[in-house]
C-alpha cells in the first residue's frame, strides 16, 4: 500500500519538477546567489531552519556527504540539480508540496535565502552522483555483539546452581546413582 | 540507648526428635498455595548435611548475609546502586532447582486404569507444570544422612574440618547427627531488609518480627539471595516474596506460633529480649569469633532498674517489660549462657539462638557385650561432634563459645545424675559446677526448664497491645492492610 | 475517519486507560502490582533474554523520549553527520539486540514448560505486541532511514498535538504504513500496561538509593509520657 503510494509521490514529483524546468529558462535568472556551505549545514541539520522544519538528511539520500548522505525514507537527491538546474530546485523547494513534507512544512516554509542556499549546495554536489556503498551492517552487528559482550561479562561470577552441580559432581567422582 | 523488645527464641537441639510436626504444622496454616508448596517456613534439617536449600551455609556461593568491607558494612551481594542495576537477573538468586520441583503423584490412574497384566501405578507429575517427572530432590532429601556421601560430606561446616577428623565424623561406628529445625530468625539486622529496592520488608517496632508487605513487594527478589539463611522465598506464582511470619496473628490472641506449639520434643521457648537499638551497627561489625559474645552483650538485664526506666521512656508497656523479666530465652541465652545464635558472622544478628547438641551416649562393642562408654558422661575431649563443627555452626568458629556452653550442660548432666542416684562422688560434681561457672540454683534450674516446665512457662508471649494499636475511629480492616499480612483477597495472581 | 480513530482517538483511549486501569489497580488490588519475574523457575536463558532486553529497550525508550520532549536539543544532536551516524547504528544494534533478547524470552516461555506454566493469556498478548513493535521498530530504522532524525519533525509534533489536546493527525496520515503500525502498537502497548505485568514499569524502586538499610514500622505511637 505505502510503496504504490510513494511512487505516486515521486511521480508527481518528477511532473511538479518537468513542468518547472518547461516554464522556467524564460524567467530571468535569480537575482542573488546562495551560500552553499550555509547550504549544506541547512542540508545536515547543524543549522537549524529558520522556520523549523527538518534538515532535508533526515529523509533524502545525498552523494558527497558520506554514510549520512544515504538517508532512504524519501527519494534519493543526487540527481536532483543535474536534472532540474538552479531554477527548478528552487521551485520545488518554495512549495514542498508533497504530502508527507506537507504536514512539515505548510506552517513552517523554507526561508529565501535558506532556498538559495540549498540550491547553491546542490550545485555543488552536482558532480557526486554515486553514493557510497560501504555497509553499516558490520558495525551494527558489531554493536549487537559488544552489548551481549557486556552482558556476559557482568554476569561471570553468576549463581549457576548448587544442588544439581553437587550431586553431578558425586556421581562422576563415585559412581553415585543417586 | 534505644531499648526495643523482640519476641526472640531458644530451640534446644539436644531435645529435638526430628519428627518434622513443626514443619508440617507451619505447611498446613500458611504455606499450602499454589507457587508455596516449596516453601519451608520451617524445616527441619540433618547435620551434617547440605541443608534446605542445598548448602545455604556457603555464602561464597550464595553471596548472602552482610561483609566487612574496610570499616563498612555490606551486603555481600552488593551495594545499593548495584543491587538496582541486577533487578532484570539476579545473579546470586538459586532456583527451584536448588530446592526441588514439587510435585504429586497421578492417583487416579490407579483406579482409571484398565485391566492389565502390570500393577497400575501412580506416576509423579510436577506441581508447576503438571507433567511426568523424575523426582530429583525432596524437602528433606538427606533426612537422618540418607546419601551422606553426597550430602553430609559436602557440609561447608565439615568441608572445613581436616581430613582425619571427616574420617572420625563418618566412621560407621561412630556415625553422628542431630536435627536443625531452622524457621526466619527476625533478626537485629536484617539482610532481606536492607536488600528489598521497594522497601517492603520491614520489621515491626514493638515485637521485632520481620514481615514482607505483600502489598509493596514487587517480586524484585532481591531478599532471597540477601538472607544467608535463604529463609525468604519467591512465590512463584503469585509474584511475590513470603517468609515465616512468626504466627503473628496468633501471638496477637495469646497463642504460640504452630511450630512451637506442636512440637512434639517441647524443644521450643519464646520470649521477649530487650535490647539496645543504638548498638546493632557496632555489633555486627565485630570479628566473627566475637560476633556471638558481642550480641549476648547487646541484650539487656529487664530487672535493671536503669534498663526499665530507659524502656519506659522509649516507650515499652509495663506488660512488655514484665514478659521480658519472665522470659525464658532471656535465661537461656543470658543468665545461664547455653544458647547460641545460627551463623553469627553472616552478621544478621539472628534473634533465634540455640542450645548445641551434647548427644546421647556412645555405645561400645566389647566382646560381644554393649557396653556404655569408659565416661559415664560425655567429657569435653570425647565430645561426639568436633568442636570446630559446632563453632562454625554456632560461634563464628570461636570454639571458646562452645566449650562454655557445653561445660554447663555437661554440669546439669553430672549434678542430675548425682541428685537422682548419688553414685557420683561429690569432688566430681563439685569440679563440674566449678568448670560451668554456674551455681547449683541454675543447674536445676536449667533442669527444670528443659524437662519438666508447661507450655505457659515455656513460651512467655508478651501482650501485643493491639488493642493501642488503632486509634478510635480509625477503620480497622484499612489499617490492618496497612500493617501486616493482612491479605483481603486471595493471594494469588490475578491480572 | 480511520486515521482519526487510530491517531485522534485511540491515543486518548489508550491513555485514559492506562491511567485509569492504572489508578483503580494500585488502589484496590495492589497485591497484584508485581514484575512476576520467573527467574526462580528458570534462570539461565533469562540472563540472556532479560538483561540485553531491558538495558536496550530502557535505551530505546530514552531516546524516543528525549525526541519527543525536547525535538529540538535532539534534532541539534544529530546535526552532524558523523553523530548522526553514530547514533543511528547504535539504535539499530540497541534494536536488534531487543529483537534477540526478546525471541530468548519468548522461545524460553514455549519451550519450558514451567515457564509455560506460569504465562497467562495476557502474557502471551504482551509477548506478541512487544514482538510486532521491536520488529516493526527495527524495521523502519534500516529502511527509512535516518528515524532518529524525521521521527523529531513527524511524530514528535504529532506527538505534542495529543499533548495539546489539539490532535493534528495529519504528520502520522501521510507517514508509510509501517510507521503507523509502530505508533498504533505504541500505543496499544500503553492500553494494557494496567492489564498486565507491564505495570512494573512504573515501580522502578529508585527510593532504594536513598533509604537506610533497615526498616523499622511501629503500629503504636511510641509514647514517652508512661
Amino acid at each position: 500500500m505505502e510503496t504504490s503510494g510513494w511512487r505516486a509521490e515521486f511521480c508527481r514529483l518528477t511532473l511538479t519538477l518537468a513542468f518547472l524546468a518547461l516554464i522556467l529558462p524564460g524567467t530571468a535568472a535569480m537575482a542573488a546567489t546562495g551560500n552553499d556551505a550555509r547550504g549544506e549545514q541547512l542540508f545536515t541539520g547543524s543549522r537549524a531552519m529558520t522556520n523549523g522544519g527538518s534538515p532535508c538528511i533526515a529523509c533524502h539520500a545525498l552523494a558527497g556527504l558520506g554514510t549520512a548522505g544515504r538517508a532512504s525514507y524519501g527519494p534519493d537527491l543526487s540527481e536532483l540539480y543535474a536534472d532540474y538546474e538552479a531554477e527548478g530546485v528552487a521551485a520545488v523547494l518554495e512549495s514542498l508540496a508533497f504530502p508527507s513534507m506537507e504536514a512539515i512544512y505548510a506552517n513552517r516554509p523554507l526561508t529565501e535565502t535558506e532556498r538559495l542556499d540549498l540550491t547553491a549546495f546542490f550545485a555543488r554536489t552536482a558532480e557526486t552522483q554515486t553514493l557510497p556503498t560501504t555497509s553499516l551492517a558490520g558495525l551494527i552487528l558489531l554493536g549487537v555483539v559488544i552489548v551481549f559482550a557486556l552482558v556476559g561479562l557482568s554476569g561471570l561470577r553468576r549463581f549457576k546452581g548448587a544442588r544439581r552441580p553437587l550431586v553431578e559432581q558425586a556421581r562422576k567422582e563415585r559412581g553415585v546413582i543417586q | 540507648m534505644d531499648i526495643r523488645a523482640q519476641v526472640s527464641s531458644v530451640f534446644h537441639l539436644d531435645k529435638c526428635i526430628g519428627c518434622h510436626t513443626c514443619s508440617i504444622a507451619c505447611k498446613n496454616l500458611w504455606t499450602d498455595r499454589r507457587g508455596n508448596e516449596y516453601m519451608w517456613w520451617n524445616n527441619v534439617e540433618t547435620k551434617p548435611g547440605t541443608g534446605y536449600p542445598t548448602k545455604w551455609e556457603d555464602q561464597e556461593k550464595y553471596n548472602g548475609g552482610w561483609e566487612l568491607v574496610g570499616t563498612q558494612l555490606r551486603l555481600k551481594q552488593g551495594g545499593k546502586a548495584g543491587t538496582i542495576g541486577k533487578i532484570f537477573h539476579n545473579p546470586d538468586l538459586p532456583t527451584i532447582d536448588d530446592y526441588y520441583e514439587p510435585f504429586t503423584y497421578k492417583y487416579e490412574d490407579l483406579t482409571n486404569a484398565p485391566a492389565a497384566k502390570d500393577q497400575p501405578t501412580a506416576r509423579p507429575v510436577s506441581m508447576i507444570s503438571g507433567e511426568p517427572m523424575k523426582i530429583e530432590a525432596g524437602p528433606n532429601w538427606d533426612d537422618d544422612l540418607s546419601g551422606s556421601n553426597v550430602y553430609a560430606a559436602n557440609d561447608p561446616g565439615v568441608i572445613q574440618l581436616t581430613e582425619e577428623e571427616q574420617q572420625q565424623l563418618f566412621a560407621i561406628e561412630k556415625m553422628v547427627m542431630f536435627h536443625l529445625p531452622r524457621i526466619c530468625n527476625h533478626c537485629m539486622n536484617a539482610a532481606c531488609v536492607a536488600s528489598c529496592p521497594s522497601g517492603a520488608i520491614y520489621k515491626r517496632g514493638e515485637d521485632g518480627i520481620v514481615l514482607i508487605n505483600q502489598d509493596k513487594c514487587r517480586g524484585w527478589r532481591m531478599c532471597v539471595s540477601a538472607c544467608p539463611y535463604k529463609k525468604t522465598y519467591y512465590g512463584w506464582s503469585s509474584g511475590k516474596s513470603e517468609k515465616c511470619i512468626l504466627c503473628f496473628p496468633r501471638q496477637e490472641a495469646g497463642e504460640a506460633p504452630a511450630c512451637f506449639h506442636s512440637c512434639v520434643g517441647r524443644i521450643r521457648y519464646l520470649g521477649v529480649l530487650l535490647y539496645d537499638a543504638d548498638k546493632i551497627e557496632a555489633t555486627a561489625m565485630k570479628s566473627d569469633g566475637e560476633l556471638a559474645a558481642a550480641q549476648r552483650e547487646m541484650i539487656l538485664d529487664p530487672f535493671d532498674p536503669q534498663v526499665i526506666a530507659a524502656a519506659r521512656e522509649g516507650g515499652l508497656a509495663d506488660q512488655v517489660i514484665e514478659a521480658a523479666q519472665n522470659s525464658p530465652v532471656y535465661k537461656f541465652v543470658k543468665q545461664w549462657g547455653i544458647a547460641l545464635p545460627l551463623h553469627p558472622e553472616f552478621r544478621t544478628l539472628p534473634m533465634l539462638f540455640y542450645v548445641p547438641p551434647l548427644l546421647p551416649l556412645l555405645s561400645v562393642e566389647n566382646n560381644g557385650t554393649q557396653k556404655i562408654s569408659d565416661d559415664f558422661f560425655t567429657t569435653l575431649e570425647q565430645a561426639r561432634l568436633p568442636l570446630m563443627y559446632l563453632a562454625g555452626l554456632f560461634a563464628g568458629g570461636n570454639q571458646e563459645e562452645i566449650k562454655a556452653v557445653y561445660r554447663r550442660l555437661i554440669a546439669v548432666r553430672i549434678q542430675r545424675r548425682a541428685a537422682s542416684v548419688g553414685d557420683l562422688p561429690e569432688a566430681e560434681l563439685q569440679n563440674a559446677r566449678e568448670l560451668s561457672g554456674l551455681d547449683d540454683a541454675a543447674l536445676d534450674a536449667i533442669y527444670r526448664m528443659t524437662s519438666l516446665t508447661r507450655i505457659k512457662e515455656r513460651i512467655v508471649i508478651p501482650p501485643m497491645l493491639r488493642e493501642q494499636a488503632i486509634e478510635a475511629g480509625m477503620d480497622p480492616e484499612e489499617y490492618k492492610q496497612g500493617m501486616g499480612f493482612g491479605s483481603r483477597q486471595a493471594p494469588k495472581r490475578r491480572w | 475517519m480511520a486515521d482519526m480513530i487510530l491517531f485522534g482517538v485511540f491515543p486518548y483511549v489508550a491513555l485514559a486507560l492506562a491511567i485509569g486501569v492504572g489508578i483503580y489497580r494500585y488502589g484496590f488490588d495492589r497485591y497484584s502490582w508485581s514484575s512476576q519475574s520467573s527467574q526462580f523457575l528458570e534462570s539461565k536463558a533469562l540472563f540472556w533474554g532479560s538483561i540485553p532486553w531491558h538495558y536496550a529497550i530502557l535505551l530505546i525508550l530514552i531516546a524516543h523520549f528525549l525526541a519527543f520532549l525536547v525535538p529540538s536539543s535532539w534534532g541539534a544532536l544529530l546535526g552532524s553527520p558523523l553523530r548522526l551516524v553514530f547514533l543511528e547504528i547504535t539504535g539499530i544494534a540497541l534494536g536488534l539486540t531487543t529483537l534477540i533478547a526478546l525471541a530468548i524470552l519468548i522461545f524460553r516461555r514455549i519451550g519450558n514448560p514451567r515457564i509455560s506454566a506460569v504465562t497467562s493469556k495476557v502474557d502471551w498478548l504482551l509477548f506478541a505486541s512487544l514482538l510486532l513493535q521491536v520488529a516493526t521498530g527495527v524495521y523502519i530504522a534500516i529502511s527509512l532511514r535516518w528515524g532518529g532524525a524525521w521521527y523529531v519533525h513527524t511524530v514528535s509534533p504529532w506527538l505534542w498535538s495529543l499533548v495539546k489536546l489539539n490532535p493534528q493527525i495529519d504528520y502520522l496520515a501521510n507517514l508509510p504504513g509501517i510507521v503507523q503500525l509502530h505508533a498504533v502498537n505504541a500505543f496499544f502497548l500503553v492500553a494494557i500496561f494496567p492489564f498486565s505485568r507491564l505495570v512494573h514499569v512504573v515501580s522502578v524502586p529508585l527510593g532504594y538509593l536513598g533509604r537506610p538499610y533497615q526498616v523499622v514500622i511501629w503500629y503504636r505511637q511510641r509514647r514517652n509520657d508512661y
